[in-house]
């Protein structure tokens, strides 16, 4: 690693900080609540001047040094809560608190806060409280049972990335456009022209409230240079002031400057509530080029890199807000899912790689920082030098950057009706989901449990974990005759449950249409101000609602099994089938070691098993693609798990592929941990054997011993591999470099080891943040050795 | 009219990237006219279908089962096979190692499956020990694209010690080989107390500078026991001359000696 002594110093203080919670906006909420109860202004309007509140009156940070300014809490990693949204209880923090793993320091001012005014005034009075109200007894009990989550339960609607237009706009530009869109409503004819007009409005000074916070730092950053002896160092902090007095009012028009404007733009989003995935600059090599061609004569690499370094430093920062419950099971991390993009394709549809993409790689490599996340788009028309550079990273075994297919993304967002443009100015965020950057509203509704569903339809609806009868009743297990009756029964049930999930997922939409609009990221995506429509409400170019299957490789064996043993080779009947299930194979260890070992899975490009993949996918699909929701989206599919097999794997009983009760079930369409034998090519094969281009987005884990990536030809083979599998339109591949024994002893001597960072599944983490079941499953998951 | 020929073999490997340019499938024959004391792979030894007891892991707990080792297929369902990779075959340069045992054991099977590769266009590697009369060698070495070809030592009292068979024809063979001028690879597995001493690898050394044409390139193969336990599930008895498992071969002096090339 090569650090200069600033970004030592700034890199190391990152590290350092102790993730905590914050309460100053808790606390700023709800005095600008309660301050203008009787306030009787349209919700845009009053979120809009909740933000502005915010911050009018956030504390300001800077830490000598920094060369990007700007911290969502009062200081790093001092994480903001959002009360309005959920909130908190005293034990919620506590437990924060105390957790071993994922744990957020909660000061007893904090307490305090959420004692005194945060909990009195927002109990029962929030979005999760309206929601849970609002859903049915089927819903909740779907929901307890573990066949879906809901990620528009504790966190907003976002899920979307910064497109072109701000890098040559400013905030002042925008007012402008807004004043336009104000002048020519139409009254005579406009059903909905109140509404545009106090949505436009609402923008208007969510625009002005981020104006404000950055010329209080101007003012801020100048009292510190006064404050400062070294000549050079209150040089340096009034040149930050002079940036900040003119971004994000003005477009940037320097490096620096574009910056800046970026992480005042991307705080504002992560501000004004709190949206999962929170928030990314998208393309970042193409944004940043023209800024870099016009300096590159007077700077130097260094000071371009230095400049990156900071603005990595800003996004390490800023952990994810943690979710309130007991348990927090679902998806529990640190990373707030901030993806950048390299390469790929530019607008026009040519190759995009530039100076820039390699100068930014380089930073990646050299931070080694858990975020942001990194992924490199491939498209045909890029170098296979990407490629090596890219492995170059992923050899040094930190988990970034992914690796995702541009021209699969591009199909993907064409078949859904995106214009070619908008298509190539997207690409993945979050974990894997294709998306238009700028222009599109693609929002996560929820993971789906397919294995869940499998084992209801073998209960004939009864979910003997909560003792409920959650589903139809399809037919008792005796009724089975063929495994065609069998998989239609299941498909009834995936169709209820389906419905269930998307009745559920349309009323969350319409509660944050209504009640919690997003005014600041309204300005960001294209066409809510032309519409004057919010980003919650459809006011975007395109909208998406997505629902993400979890458990293909699962599901695929387990049916593979049922097939195999109990219609094929007529080993046991399904009653049977179920009795060992029930038992968690306790006395049936034959028959487990038969089903791990002598049936047929997914993963090693044997049409016997891979089948039964496609045939899921293609109920899934059906079931869901197209579907439309209250503010006009489709509602698609992807495959990708987050952490939430594990919180699945807990929740269903054991399956037909061997699998023990309440273990990880497999992750995105990943095989099996451990059922693919045959190798790379062989698991790339079968991946590619389900249709990627419609879905929007899949997640495929391969894990590598460092081995791999030694050998004189392994970067060639490797890129090859790569190659092969856009070729047969795979969306990602992530590679994970690290031996067994490694994760082994970091398990054993984990104060050792507390720089190991893994892919989990989308995303790195620290391995030893990981839970005991994570550490374990990443252990087994098949190391891919050369003898 | 199709003639189908049958061959024995016991493993296919996909995504092989030792055994020749790219990436590679590479299918295993079985039998071998040589008994290495070092054998990695005693189950490729006997040219016939053997009884392999495996054992299974499960929660901690071992089971034992028994299986059969090795299985007949047709030149038609190994190509289905081998089709599978033809997209990584593409992308890396890469193609078909043939390897064994020893796949000129089975010469009429390797070279109709050449045939059939060659005609597909797929890329060619015979792995190969070279112990085979030299009409057979001639005739299915011109079929393949590329030779592996091993080299132990170079006196034969020492060959015939180690492998139980003399190494005149492979010597010849090889020097054949090379004035075809068809592409070959040299692979010498490095065997502790066997040949990693200066005295056989200057012979192996003089052997190599001799031969009319150079080799694409030469690896070195460092002895390990991986295959020690295989010895056990097949019941054979471990050959007497067989290195420690913990032995490890003066890997650096053969470097030193023939990685010239």
């Amino acid at each position: 690693m090569n650090y200069t002594p600033r970004i030592n110093t700034l890199r190391n203080n990152s590290l350092k900080a102790i993730n905590r919670i914050s309460s100053e906006r808790a606390r700023l909420v709800t005095q600008f609540y309660n301050e203008n109860a009787r306030l009787q202004v349209p919700t845009p309007i009053m979120r809009a001047l909740c933000l502005k509140y915010i911050f009018t009156h956030k504390s300001l940070f800077f830490e000598p040094g920094e060369l990007i300014v700007g911290e969502r809490g009062e200081a790093p990693k001092a994480v903001s809560t959002y009360p309005e949204v959920c909130l908190h209880s005293i034990e919620d923090l506590k437990i924060l608190h105390n957790r071993e793993k994922v744990n957020f320091m909660v000061s007893p001012e904090v307490l305090d806060d959420y004692k005194s005014l945060v909990i009195p005034f927002w109990q029962g009075h929030t979005h999760r409280d309206r929601m849970l109200e609002s859903m049915n007894e089927e819903w909740l009990n779907a929901y307890k049972a573990g066949v879906f989550t809901e990620f528009q339960e504790q966190r907003a609607p976002g899920h979307t990335v910064l497109g072109k237009k701000m890098w040559s706009l400013g905030m002042n530009d925008l007012i402008n456009q807004i004043d336009q869109e104000l002048s020519t409503i139409d009254d005579f004819s406009d059903s909905q022209s109140l509404k545009k007009r106090d949505e436009l409005k609402a923008m208007r000074i969510a625009a002005e409230a981020l104006i404000i916070y950055a010329k209080r730092y101007e003012v801020f950053l100048k009292e510190f240079a006064d404050k400062t002896d070294d000549h050079l160092q209150r040089n340096e902090i009034l040149a930050l002031a002079k940036i900040c007095s003119k971004v994000p009012a003005e477009a940037p028009t320097s490096f620096h400057e574009a910056l800046q404007h970026y992480w005042f733009i991307h705080l504002a989003v992560i501000t004004e509530l709190n949206p999962w995935d929170s928030f990314n600059p998208g393309h970042l090599d193409q944004h940043l080029l023209p800024f870099y061609l016009n300096e590159k004569a007077n700077k130097s690499t260094e000071q371009f890199t230095e400049l990156l370094s900071c603005f990595w430093i800003k996004f390490n920062n800023h952990p994810a807000p943690p979710k309130v419950g007991v348990t927090a099971l679902e998806s529990n991390t640190y990373t707030d899912f901030s993806l950048i993009n390299v390469g790929g394709v530019k607008e026009d549809g040519s190759d995009a790689v530039n100076e820039m993409t390699f100068m930014i790689l380089d930073v990646i490599k050299n931070m080694r920082l858990l975020q942001p996340s990194s992924m490199v788009q491939i498209s045909k028309k890029n170098p296979d030098q990407l490629i090596h550079k890219a492995l170059g990273i992923i050899e040094t075994g930190f988990g970034q950057p992914s690796l995702f297919n541009t021209d699969a993304i591009v199909q993907e967002l064409m078949r859904q009706g995106k214009s070619p443009q908008d298509a190539r100015n997207g690409g993945a965020s979050g974990c894997v989901e294709a998306g238009a950057f700028g222009t599109e509203a693609y929002i996560l509704t929820g993971y789906f449990n397919l294995p869940k569903v499998l084992e209801i339809t073998m209960h004939n609806g009864f979910d003997h974990r909560t003792g409920k009868q959650i589903g139809l009743q399809t037919g008792s297990i005796e009724s089975f005759s063929n495994f065609e009756d069998f998989y239609l029964a299941f498909e009834r049930q995936l169709k209820h449950f389906i419905d269930i999930k998307v009745k559920g997922s349309n009323i969350i939409e319409q509660l944050f249409s209504e009640y919690l609009p997003v005014p600041f990221l309204s300005l960001l995506i294209d066409d809510c101000i032309t519409n004057g429509l919010d980003y919650n409400s459809g006011g975007a170019r395109y909208n998406s609602n997505y629902i993400q299957g979890v458990g293909l490789g699962t599901i695929t064996d387990s049916l593979s099994a049922i097939n195999e043993q109990v219609f094929k080779k007529k080993v046991l009947t399904l009653k049977e089938f179920t009795s060992a299930l029930k038992a968690d194979f306790e006395h049936f260890d034959k028959l487990r070691l038969a089903l791990i070992y002598d049936t047929p899975k997914w993963g090693n490009d044997q049409e016997e098993a891979d089948h039964f993949a496609i045939k899921v996918f293609e109920s899934f699909f059906k079931l869901i693609d197209g579907r439309p929701s209250p503010r006009g989206a489709q509602y698609r599919i992807n495959l990708l798990p987050t952490t939430c097999h594990i919180y699945f794997g807990q929740v269903t009983g054991a399956t037909p592929d061997g699998r023990k009760a309440g273990t990880p079930l497999s992750e995105g369409i990943s095989p099996v941990q451990g059922a693919d034998t045959h190798g790379p090519s062989a698991v790339i094969k079968s991946m590619s054997k389900i249709d990627h281009i419609r879905t929007g987005g899949t997640l495929l884990n391969q894990k590598f011993a460092p081995s791999f990536f030694k050998s004189p030809d392994s970067y060639r083979n490797l890129t090859a591999l790569i190659r092969s599998y856009f070729r047969m339109d795979g969306h990602h591949i992530q590679f994970n470099v690290v031996d067994a024994d490694t994760l082994i002893e970091a398990r054993l001597h984990p104060e050792k080891h507390r720089d190991l960072i893994v892919r989990v599944a989308g995303y790195s983490d620290y391995f030893n943040d990981l839970g005991a079941d994570l550490q374990e499953e990443i252990i087994r998951r098949t190391a891919h050795e050369l003898a | 009219m199709t003639n189908i020929v049958s061959g024995l073999i016991f493993d296919i490997r996909r995504y092989s990237v030792n055994d020749g340019p790219g990436i590679r499938t590479t299918v295993f024959l079985k039998g071998c006219p040589l008994k290495c004391a070092w054998c990695h792979n005693p189950e490729s030894q006997d040219g016939s279908i053997e009884i392999i007891k495996r054992t299974r892991q499960l929660d901690g707990q071992t089971f034992l089962q028994t299986e059969s080792c090795g299985y007949l297929t047709t030149t038609d369902e190994l190509l289905e096979e081998i089709k599978k990779d033809s997209i990584c075959f593409e992308e890396s340069n890469g193609g078909v190692t043939i390897s064994g045992g020893e796949p000129l054991f089975q010469p009429n099977f390797v070279s109709d499956f050449l045939i059939k590769l060659r005609k597909q266009g797929f890329h060619s590697a015979l792995d190969t020990c070279g112990d085979s009369p030299n009409h057979i060698f001639s005739r299915i070495t011109d079929l393949a694209d590329l030779v592996l070809y091993d080299i132990k030592c170079i006196s034969e009292s020492l060959h015939i010690t180690y492998t139980n068979r003399s190494n005149r024809v492979i010597l010849e063979n090889l020097y054949k080989l090379s004035s075809s001028g068809k592409p070959f690879i040299i692979r010498i597995p490095v065997i502790p107390n066997f040949n990693d001493n200066l005295t056989e690898l200057i012979l192996i050394d003089e052997f190599i500078r001799s031969l009319p044409n150079k080799p694409l390139k030469l690896e070195l193969l460092p002895f390990h026991s991986i295959g020690l336990h295989k010895y056990n599930e097949l019941e054979k008895t471990i050959p007497e001359l067989h290195p420690p498992h913990d032995k490890l071969a003066n890997i650096q002096l053969a470097e030193s000696i023939l990685l010239h090339y």
